[in-house]
């Protein structure tokens, strides 16, 4: 269970091997035992060193997705050619008749 | 106590339309169905290291048009998001979508009885590819990623539809203006068209929504009428019982008429959207929102509403001829060529529609153009060609691709209608059949049609009707009086 | 020539006046890439000889018609995508992976004459700063082999550093060039975001990567930077237009009208007071050269590494997920069904740092957690780029350190994350705010170790940051080359 409280604008968290394992399960992540213990501690620590931001108060501020473009360029819908065939595949760790192949997906 | 309860059925559909570019979304890659596997593939579209994606601009033309045609919001600004998800069709672990802000919110879809559904949203993305799960796969899947990459609509409608059939009604009107403006080709057996159903029920009079389902693999709209009839029923069903619903994914299986569970709530993906940082906003100018209003295609309800007033066509002849955006086109085409539109009516609808159905043919490649159908038309109205002979003629046209003019004349169909020619042959045919004149001429009229089917024996089927009538009467009369006299 | 202070421009002007010929350059420059390279590990492939040799007369022939690099042997951070090489990122995942085409930096690199020599080690997809993330194995310090070279461009620095390459390309996210720069002895240039195209450049965090030059001088890495700078119309990101010259800004007789910002908040506990003596001296330097100093505050400096790990963490959760064994890189065989795949690929794939960025990212960017953790650090990043906008009405640039210390020892940080991450703490600022920043060569510590300092401009006041820098090696003694005796 997450301990998650937000008191003084300030975020306190701590997390436990459940949250890893909940979290490394959503990135595919596959994790030994003394991997899920080793990785929970760092995560408390680093995340728990983030908790720091919660005092900037964020009400009225706009998140900065801007870069340096202030709006995206627009490609001409014009073909420009494919990898030969059979390029594209190749460097696949299993591939068969120009197709991917991956191992089934179980359920 | 539940069981005496009426329920209201609550419906909210998400559409998803190929758009009809050249190239792909974010790549120069062309998107094209049907290319021999992972041959429409890039560095960008295969997620390959380091690659970054550049937008397609006619992707947002058509998604500007889309949000014009269905009357929506479109916004100024808007952003890309990646939503991420671990599939092998999908080769970036993300789909690049819009979430927040996405380019047109409201609209509407116009139903034929005159009401409408008011649209949730609009929002550019890109499709994933093609996983294959063969029988005789054995342990493997099998991935194309020529699709990935496509330039998709996804289209959300409110939650206003309160049925099956109204369901069905949305989409056929949906696909209509899709392909009226030149959007998408809404080609369900291509994937170019998919739709998912949002369905939940709530006891009639209740204002919240009950828990509802997702209903996927809807291929067809008959799938989404029988699969969203199916899933009401095995709501109510639940519910009468005292039971509840499971909030859940479900696939339709349109062979055994029933819905599998896909996933549960618990198993339900968490997307994890974020702006897409590879992309700045896209901003619309007033200029190009003006210029694509201008240039926007005549939609389906103004299109009948025309066909009715400017070719004084029935309403119902209207509405048939602009169910289809090919049709409407070969329509008005067809009348450039020749002056009677309800005469052109008669026959697209009639004999033409009847053959493309019958010999399964598409408009792609189609041999009988406007012009050479016509020209058919023409001969029918002259009279130099029976209706009979026209059908024949259409078909050697839908095989050949000949005008109508030659083929009448190759297979020997032109209508006989010289007065002098027939009359010959009239009177050939009661001089042979002495008995029936006999009959006719005590009274038994019916006898009169057999007559007339001997002249067309005679002439092969190419004795004008019109022609050989009067002068059959004409003839008999003449042998009464002999008769009688 | 002396090989170990040649620098690319002296290089480039004798081939082109016909003195030198890239042919001898690159027989050197192979020579002492051999002899070193067991020492440092500063590549992870190099280029097979004859190849090199055979470019190398080519552009002897080609004479002046070869471009501004001609015969320069550069080495490129093997998370820039090329044809003739592999490109790892430092990781099992892609081991041996080809890419099919060119980063775009690299065709312009061989558009202007230079020669990739090889592809130069790195913290696993650029997630480090010491190199010591690298599944290969780390690249060591040349001014000290029991040191890092700093990172994640380790393999970049060091091979300038040692003369195993006239120049490099590495890649900044938070630092990774300029404080590799700084604990080698070089100078290093993150360009403003959208300078150089970032296609072909693996994403780590897509926000904040820009590829940019490392060079034994101002005027070196200022060549490399007007080479590979430009719009592309691959990167949606990269700005339109052309770039100012910073070739002509190299030859400004001094700084009179500059007003450099000194911000109080970098020069607090935990940094070294050696280097604090180091960088006034620079200051001092530049003052010298007719600079004005104002002091100014980056009031939201304190929350600058939580807001950067954040938000890089996320966009990498995004960026690594391509790694699942199925179009290409290694693949776990022995799971039979997809999920356990996944898992078991990424699993042994993937070094121990690079897990824990992948697990903090997804963590900020799951449901429930967005807003407090990914939105709450994208705030934060906003409010720094103003500070820096409101610093930059008072002054033309910042002067800073650019690392608290100079390098640290192999190991000495390995276990401790959060004491690696702190030696970012002058550089991701400019990342954040997508800010020109360079590091310059100020001085040796005590031990003979190279100091680097800082300077922060507005976009695309790249010019003003090279002059400034160049007149600071004009004032300051020149710190010599790895291996000889500290000349101060």
């Amino acid at each position: 269970m997450l301990a998650w409280s937000i008191f003084h604008g300030a975020v306190k968290v701590a997390i436990n091997s459940d949250d890893a394992r909940r979290v490394a399960a959503l990135a595919k992540l596959g994790l030994t035992d003394d991997e899920i213990v080793r990785l929970t501690a760092d995560l408390s620590k680093i995340l728990s060193s983030f908790e720091l931001l919660g005092e900037v108060d964020g009400e009225e501020v706009a998140p900065r997705l801007r870069t340096n473009v202030d709006h995206t360029p627009e490609r001409e819908d014009r073909p420009v050619g494919s990898l030969p065939e059979g390029k594209g595949v190749a460097g696949a760790p299993d591939h068969e008749n120009g197709l991917f192949r991956v191992p089934k997906v179980l359920g | 106590m539940s069981g005496d309860r009426t329920y209201e059925t609550v419906i909210g559909l998400e559409v998803h339309a190929h758009l009809l570019t050249e190239t792909k979304i974010f790549c120069g890659c062309e998107n094209r169905f049907g290319a021999p596997p992972n041959s429409l593939v890039c560095p960008v579209c295969l997620g390959m290291p380091g690659v970054l994606p550049v937008l397609n601009e006619q992707a947002v033309e058509l998604a500007i048009r889309a949000g014009l045609a269905f009357e929506c919001t479109i916004h100024e600004r808007s952003i890309f998001a990646r939503k991420n998800y671990f599939y092998p069709d999908l080769p970036k672990g993300y789909q690049i979508s819009q979430f927040e802000e996405p380019i047109c919110e409201g609209g509407r879809v116009p139903l034929p009885d005159g009401s409408e559904v008011a649209l949730i949203r609009i929002h550019l993305e890109e499709d994933a590819g093609k996983s294959f799960h063969p029988e005789n796969g054995g342990d493997h899947s099998f991935v194309d990623l020529n699709r990935c990459g496509v330039p998709l609509i996804e289209i959300v409608s409110t939650p206003t539809i309160r049925s099956p059939d109204m369901a069905y009604d949305f989409l056929v009107s949906l696909k209509q203006i899709l392909e009226f403006t030149g959007i998408s080709d809404c080609n369900m057996e291509e994937g170019s068209l998919r739709c998912d159903a949002n369905v939940s029920l709530r006891p009639a009079g209740e204002i919240n929504l009950g828990t509802k389902t997702e209903l996927k693999n809807l291929n067809s709209f008959r799938a989404v009428r029988d699969g969203l009839k199916v899933e009401i029923a095995r709501q109510e069903k639940v519910l009468r019982s005292g039971g509840e619903i499971v909030q859940e994914t479900l696939l339709w299986d349109a062979a055994a008429q029933k819905v599998v569970t896909m996933r549960t709530k618990e198993e339900s993906h968490d997307y994890r959207y974020f702006p897409e940082p590879d992309l700045p906003p896209l901003i619309l100018t007033a200029e190009r929102l003006e210029a694509a209003r201008s240039q926007l295609p005549e939609l389906p309800v103004g299109m009948r509403i025309r066909f009715a007033e400017a070719y004084g066509l029935r309403e119902y002849d209207a509405a048939v001829l602009t169910g289809s955006a090919e049709l409407a086109r070969f329509f008005e085409e067809t009348v450039a060529h020749f002056p009677d539109p309800n005469q052109a009516a008669n026959f697209v609808l009639g004999p033409f529609l009847r053959l493309m159905k019958e010999k399964n043919l598409g408009w792609a490649d189609l041999p009988i153009t406007p012009a050479r159908l016509a020209g058919l038309l023409d001969l029918l109205a002259e009279g130099s060609i029976s209706a009979a002979s026209a059908r024949n003629v259409l078909e050697s046209m839908a095989a050949t691709g000949r005008d109508a003019a030659r083929l009448t004349e190759s297979l020997g169909l032109t209508q006989i209608s010289d007065d002098g020619a027939i009359r010959s042959v009239v009177r050939e045919v009661l001089d042979g059949n002495a008995p029936q004149v006999a009959e006719y001429l005590a009274g038994k009229e019916k006898v009169f049609g057999f007559l007339v089917g001997q002249v067309m024996k005679a002439t092969r089927g190419k004795g004008n009707p019109k022609v050989v009538t009067p002068i059959m009467k004409e003839e008999l009369a003449g042998r009464a009086g002999k008769k009688r006299g | 020539m002396d090989w170990n202070s040649a620098t690319a421009t002296d290089i480039a002007r004798s081939i082109a006046s016909g003195s030198l010929t890239a042919r001898d350059v690159i027989g050197e420059t192979i020579t002492r890439l051999d002899r070193l390279e067991p020492g440092l590990h500063s590549f992870l492939s190099v280029r097979n000889h004859d190849d090199l040799v055979r470019e190398a007369e080519a552009i002897d022939r080609a004479g002046t018609k070869a471009g501004p690099l001609a015969g320069l042997p550069i080495a490129v951070k093997d998370n820039i995508c090329t044809v003739d090489l592999p490109t790892s990122c430092g990781s099992r995942i892609l081991e041996g992976y080809r890419s099919p085409y060119d980063a775009t930096v690299v065709e312009r690199i061989r558009a202007a004459g230079g020669i990739l020599i090889g592809k130069a080690n790195l913290d696993e997809f650029g997630m480090g700063s010491s190199t010591e993330n690298s599944a290969f194995g780390p690249t060591r310090n040349p001014w000290d082999e029991k040191r890092v070279p700093g990172g994640s461009s380790g393999g970049s620095a060091a091979a300038v550093s040692a003369g195993q390459a006239i120049l490099a390309l590495g890649s900044d996210t938070g630092g990774s060039i300029r404080q590799p720069a700084a604990y080698s002895g070089l100078v290093g240039l993150k360009p403003t975001y959208g300078a150089v195209s970032r296609y072909g450049l693996v994403a780590f965090a897509s926000s904040l990567d820009q590829i940019g030059p490392l060079g034994r001088t101002v005027a070196d890495t200022a060549l490399l930077y007007d080479v590979i700078s430009g719009y592309d119309p691959r990167d949606s990101t990269s700005v339109p237009g052309s770039r100012p010259a910073t070739a002509r800004s190299l030859d400004r007789t001094d700084l009179k009208g500059i007003k450099i910002g000194i911000p109080e908040e970098y020069f607090t506990d935990g940094l070294d007071p050696e280097i604090e003596r180091a960088v006034r001296l620079g200051i001092e330097a530049l003052v010298d050269a007719g600079a004005e100093t104002v002091s100014i505050s980056i009031p939201h400096t304190r929350f600058a590494i939580s807001a950067y790990y954040l938000v890089a963490d996320s966009e990498a959760s995004a960026n690594l997920a391509r790694y699942d064994g199925v179009r290409y890189g290694y693949r776990d065989s022995q799971a039979d069904d997809l999920d356990s795949m996944y898992c078991s690929t990424r699993q042994i794939g993937f070094g121990t740092e690079v897990k824990r960025r992948i697990l903090i990212g997804t963590y900020a960017l799951s449901s429930g957690y967005y807003d407090a953790w990914y939105l709450q650090a994208m705030k934060v990043r906003g409010l720094i780029a103003i500070d820096f906008e409101r610093a930059f009405e008072k002054c033309d640039f910042l002067v800073t350190p650019t690392t608290p210390t100079a390098a640290f020892l192999l190991g000495e940080k390995s276990d401790d994350p959060l004491a690696m991450y702190l030696s970012d703490i002058y550089t991701i600022s400019a990342n954040l705010a997508g800010l020109p920043a360079l590091s310059v060569p100020c001085g040796l510590t005590g031990n003979g170790l190279p100091i680097g300092i800082q300077f922060m401009g507005k976009p695309w006041n790249e010019p003003v940051l090279f002059a400034a820098g160049r007149h600071l090696e004009k004032r300051l003694a020149p710190i010599g080359c790895p291996g000889e005796e500290s000349t101060s």
